[in-house]
């Protein structure tokens, strides 16, 4: 049992689209595109509340 | 391994999504069909990561926040739309037009 928990671990973290392999990247090699994705988000959001209030 | 198929899927959603933008007239559909198609555009980076290294998971990430930013800032504008018109049928949308 425990032994099947370890390999569901390992597939989890490791396997096709695991933990490890996407975030490694994510956060090391596409850091600055990630961090221009906050600023694209926060200005979708102030947009869309500019855009969406009853009073223009 | 299963590229086949994750690839006539893609292709089935996209060209549903693409159908429903040129023929559908309601805008909320027609949101939802552009979000069809962003999502098939998905299907096919991730299955084409599984042989080609692990970047086509990483712009999946990418295209899913412009998708989040474009749906915010388009319902935003279909709802002032509505509120000037009171209808999003598009049909009867035609502000630009002279």
């Amino acid at each position: 049992m425990s032994w099947i928990g370890a390999h569901l671990v390992e597939i989890v973290f490791w396997g096709f689209g695991g933990f490890a392999v996407v975030a490694a990247p994510l956060f090391d090699t596409y850091l600055i595109p990630f961090e221009i994705t906050s600023l694209l988000l926060l200005a979708a959001v102030v947009g869309a509340v500019v855009l969406a209030k009853r009073k223009l | 391994m299963l590229l086949g198929p994750a690839l006539a899927v893609s292709a089935v959603l996209f060209a549903i999504g693409a159908a429903g933008v040129l023929l559908r007239r309601n805008a909320i559909v027609i949101f939802m069909c552009i979000a069809l198609m962003l999502n098939a555009v998905n299907l096919t980076f991730v299955a084409f990561a599984q042989q080609l290294g692990t970047s086509g998971q990483i712009f999946v990430f990418f295209v899913m926040a412009v998708a989040a930013a474009e749906a915010a800032v388009g319902l935003a504008i279909i709802l002032a739309v509505y509120r000037h018109k009171e209808t999003v049928d598009l049909q009867h949308i035609n502000l630009l037009k002279g």
